[in-house]
Formats: C-alpha cells, structure tokens, sequence
C-alpha cells in the first residue's frame, strides 16, 4: 500500500495535468479496492460495476480533493458511500447476497469431520476447511465491513470510524461480536456433527 | 482456562492484533491471553481471517482511464444538461407568463408617465411651483427689495456711487 507522502505526490501531478499520475494511484489501490468490494459485495458484478463507479468519481472529484486527508481513507469513504448507494438501490439482491456463502464453498458440515473441545481445536479444523472464511461471510455487513476494511485498506480503526460514520467503538464493537458469532457458529455446528 | 464468550478484553485483543494497542497495553494483554480461552479463540480467528484475506487476491476488471476520463467528461455534460432540462421547464413558465400578461394587459394599463404616481408627482410639482411664486411676490420679498433700494440710495448720497 502506498504511502501518504506517495500519493500526495500523485495527486498533485493529476492536478497539474499529468494524467498517468491517475494510473499510478489505481494501479496501488485497485486490488485492495476490488477485494473489499467483492467480499462485501458478494457479487462479481456488482462488484465490477461498482469498481468502475468508484474510479469514475474518484476521477472527476480528484480536482477538488482537500489532500488534509490520507488519499486511501478518502478512496474507501468514496467506495463505502459506492457499496451503501448499491444495498439501498437494490434492498432485493442485497437480502439474497447476504444470507448466502459464497458460491462453491464447503459447508461446514461437510467439513468438519468430528467434534473437539476447545476454541483452539475448533478453529484449527474450521481454518484447514475454510470454515472460518464460511461463518465470516454469514455475518452482517457492518460486522464483515470492519473486517475486511481494515485487512484491506490497511487503515486505522480510527479513520475506519471515519470512513463508516460511526465512532471507534462501535467499529471495535462490531468486530468483536462478530468474532463472537463466529466462534458460537463454529461451535455449534460441531456440536451438530458430534 | 477461563472461557467466556463475552470477555471485557475482546477489543483490546483486537486492537493488539491490528498492532493498535500501546505499549503498556500490549504486555497486559498478553497476560491475559494466558488465561482466557475466549480472547485465544478471537485472537486465532483473526489470525484464521487475516491469512484467508490475504490469498484472497481477485483479480479486478481492466480499468481503461481514457474511457474513464471520457466517462467522466460525458458524466459533467449529462450534468450539465440534466440541470439545463430542469431548469428549463421553470424558465418557458416563466416566458408564457410574462407574455400573457404583457398581451392581457395591452392598451389598459396606463404606461408609468400616463399613471396615477405620474399624475400625483405633477400635482405636488404645480404646488411647488405656487408656493416659489408666492414667495417670490411674499411682504418679505418686497422689504428685502426696499432695504436695498435704501441701501443704495445711502450710498448715492455718501457719495459712493
């Protein structure tokens, strides 16, 4: 991920008219970027298309950018105002998106192969089985997007809170209840197959 | 171990993880971790998580930032058209309504010097009028005129004239 004095730089020279000053910056932040929107997203053409939104926007409002703050935390609040716009326009394909795994993945049942007490155990299994990436995309978005903000931004909790509009609280709250409905989900289902 | 599914280090743990916590914090935590199967257990699951994010590498769809920049140059012209068509409607109303009423108006209503206001202000003007010419024939005036007269003939007689 680039730093900030990196982008400053970039943006600077877009705004002097160095148009592949634009390229730089995708090239950094466009598999951050996409990664969040398809795991939040769900969806690879939702994904693809919001991809593009996000750059066009980026793009025509990068002129009047105010540069006080970080350039990633700027290009993830576009893309988060980008991901909100999509789940609201389309309340319909967001219900189907978000109670589903993604396509392809085992389910836990299929992959747990017997019962073991104890946290670390569990998790030892579910990880060699992708369990863990399962129950993670059961959670809520705001819980997942905490998560895979912070893996994919490499932002502070800080400027997370930002970026979603809540405070610092509720971001490192969301987190933990969805790790704690992560470790119930794992449990329980192992208690299932037991 | 203690095994809590609610445990009150459960952020703090999440912030040592992201490397967040200070300092002092971290070797509290630590400690803690020793003891508390919970905190262990999201601790290993971020780990778990963290390790799934970063395989997860989905290559994005190509990006043509002359399009992009030609998409943006047509997204402020839509704009601007857009906030043209809006405007538009208000504006043609506003046209019919100002020709209407000059044509329902034609040859009624008296022009501003052909008005009522016209007509007051050319009666408070005769009045000023009458009011100087009074002045101007005013007792006073005439003996203003014949203390100069005197004035004058004083001084024929003095001599100065």
């Amino acid at each position: 991920m680039a730093d900030k004095a990196d982008d400053a730089e970039l943006v600077k020279a877009f705004k002097n008219g160095v148009t592949g000053a634009f390229d730089g910056l995708v090239s950094k932040y466009k598999g951050p970027l996409y990664a969040y929107l398809l795991r939040i997203s769900h969806d690879r053409d939702s994904a693809d298309e919001l991809f593009q939104e996000v750059f066009i926007k980026v793009f025509r409002k990068l002129s009047s950018y105010g540069e006080r703050e970080k350039f990633s935390a700027w290009l993830f609040t576009v893309a988060h105002h980008a991901v909100m716009d999509h789940f609201r326009a389309g309340a319909r394909r967001r219900e189907d998106s978000l109670d589903l795994s993604v396509d392809g993945r085992p389910s836990l049942g299929d992959t747990l192969a017997s019962a073991e007490p104890g946290p670390e155990g569990i998790l030892e299994r579910a990880e060699r089985a992708g369990t863990v990436q399962a129950a993670f995309d059961r959670l809520s978005p705001e819980q997942r997007e905490v998560f895979i903000l912070r893996h994919y931004s490499g932002l502070s909790f800080k400027e997370i809170a930002g970026i979603t509009g809540v405070p610092i609280g509720t971001v490192l709250a969301r987190m933990s209840r969805g790790l704690a409905k992560m470790r119930g989900e794992l449990a329980e289902r192992l208690k299932d197959e037991g | 171990m203690m095994r809590r599914m609610n445990c009150p280090y459960s952020e703090k743990t999440i912030l040592y993880f992201y490397g967040e916590l200070p300092a002092g914090g971290a070797a509290e935590l630590k400690a803690h971790l020793d003891g508390c199967s919970s905190c262990a257990a999201d601790l290993a699951a971020l780990k778990s998580l963290s390790e799934g994010f970063e395989v997860f590498k989905p290559s994005p769809p190509p990006l043509d930032i002359e399009a992009l920049s030609a998409g943006s140059r047509r997204s402020a012209a839509e704009r601007l058209t857009a906030g043209f068509m809006r405007l538009a409607p208000a504006g043609a109303m506003a046209a019919v309504f100002l020709v209407a009423f000059h044509l329902s108006n034609r040859g009624s209503v008296p022009s501003g010097w052909q008005s009522d206001i016209d007509a007051g202000l050319a009666d408070i003007e005769g009045r000023i009028y009458t009011l100087e010419d009074e002045m101007a024939y005013s007792p006073s005036v005439d003996f203003d005129y014949e203390y100069s007269d005197l004035e004058t003939r004083k001084k024929q007689a003095d001599g100065w004239a």
